[in-house]
């Protein structure tokens, strides 16, 4: 029979993990709300961004192209299966290369981690493949200047890559978000498509000013829905926790009081048994 | 296809959106390959915008609504969308001219690569303020 004290060891802690998770879940409620304002407002800023490369609709004509995807994660974990999806995501696309043209398909292939989840995650799996690492993200909701301080890394990275993807989770509602990808491409790429020459004087210099100010535009649309998915994700995850843990209290509870009156029986039944042997 | 005869606007900088899908007449944007006047059906273009003022006209004969862009970037498509994308962008009764003054004589003491942007996006407000007297 299970010891009186470890069982009240166990339920005091699992009360303390239950008051903890309860309010990391008021937190990230909060934040969340914040987020999706932020978001509000970005979205017309990501959609006019991605028109020009819609309409233009750019196609890389090479048989293997230099490639590049950026993982926008955070530092952060207990959210959910946020990270992890964009990390299944990207093995998954970099595994069905190597399925399909051998391990050396994917050494034109580099990953940019942005945030702490995917390094580890990347780390792991692919650590050729890793070209660069940003952290301490996730703490302070993102900024212009964030993005733009990830879109000059990526530019100015010397890894000449032809077509890149952005991987984030698009917010959908508080219970469900969605892995999406966007695409980048690079400037010899823009400047070589037959759409982009029906714009008028467009020269080298103009393309490349806009294609940098749009990678950070789309960065930093990428990084506010992905935060905004985080903390509703983070908010949900904390708020099963508080409720398994609610129900964990309530068995324990049952099973510590068995236990006390088993404990008390069998003293009784001591005393009686020694009293009777008299 | 027929030309379109209408201009759609989106203005938008990273913390707000000013504009979104609405239809206007014209606007006035200052490129930097020099200022200029977008109609419905103009040509495709792409063009980075230095600190001055945007102009929005919603519709002809109206009056214009004055912003000062910090910079930017103004795409116009071939169906006739026009995307304003600004770092910044407030409009223009905002601004006190003898703040903006006096922030002007701050940037230029100093020739930073920072304080020289200052100092030119300050010129830009003192003159947009002091034409629109």
């Amino acid at each position: 029979m299970p010891n009186l004290k470890l069982i009240a060891m166990r339920l005091k802690s699992v009360t303390n993990i239950q008051k903890i998770t309860q309010s990391m879940k008021m937190v990230s409620a909060a934040k969340f709300a914040k987020a999706e304002r932020d978001l509000k407002a970005a979205r017309p800023l990501g959609i006019a961004a991605q028109q020009f490369y819609k309409s233009a609709d750019i196609q890389s004509d090479k048989e293997q192209p230099k490639e590049i995807f950026v993982a926008l994660t955070s530092d952060r974990g207990l959210a959910g299966a946020v990270h992890s999806n964009i990390n299944k995501n990207i093995r998954a696309q970099l595994e069905a290369k190597i399925a399909a043209g051998g391990p050396s398909a994917i050494d034109n292939c580099k990953i940019i981690c942005v945030g702490d989840k995917s390094r580890a995650f990347f780390s792991r799996f692919f650590p050729k493949q890793i070209l660069m690492v940003g952290n301490e993200i996730g703490r302070l909701p993102p900024t212009f200047n964030d993005a733009s301080k990830v879109a000059n890394a990526i530019l100015s990275s010397g890894y000449d890559y032809d077509t890149g993807k952005l991987l984030f989770n698009y917010y959908k509602s508080v219970v469900s978000n969605e892995t999406t990808e966007l695409p980048i491409y690079s400037q010899e790429l823009v400047l070589s498509s037959e759409n982009v020459s029906v714009y008028d004087s467009l020269d080298a210099d103009v393309v490349q000013s806009y294609m940098e100010y749009s990678l950070a535009s789309l960065i930093y649309y990428c990084m506010k829905e992905g935060a905004t998915s985080e903390q509703s994700s983070r908010m949900s995850a904390m708020d099963n926790s508080s409720k398994n843990a609610g129900e964990m209290i309530d068995k324990l509870r049952i099973t510590f009081n068995r236990t006390r009156q088993a404990v008390i029986t069998g003293e009784l039944i001591e005393i009686i048994s020694g009293a009777a042997a008299l | 296809a027929a030309a379109p005869t209408s201009l759609t606007l989106n203005f938008a900088v990273p913390h707000a959106t000013i504009h979104r899908n609405a239809t206007i007449f014209q606007a006035n944007v200052p490129a930097v390959s020099g200022d200029m006047g977008i109609l419905a059906a103009h040509v495709p273009l792409v063009d980075q915008l230095k600190p001055g003022i945007v102009e929005i006209v919603q519709s002809a004969g109206a009056k214009a609504e004055k912003y000062f862009v910090s910079g930017g970037f103004v795409t116009v498509t071939p169906d006739s969308i026009i995307n304003i994308s600004a770092v910044e962008a407030a409009p223009l009764e905002h601004f006190d001219l003898e703040t903006a003054k006096r922030n002007l004589d701050e940037a230029q003491r100093s020739d930073s690569p920072v304080n020289r942007i200052e100092a030119e996006i300050y010129q830009a407000l003192v003159t947009a303020l002091t034409q629109s007297k």
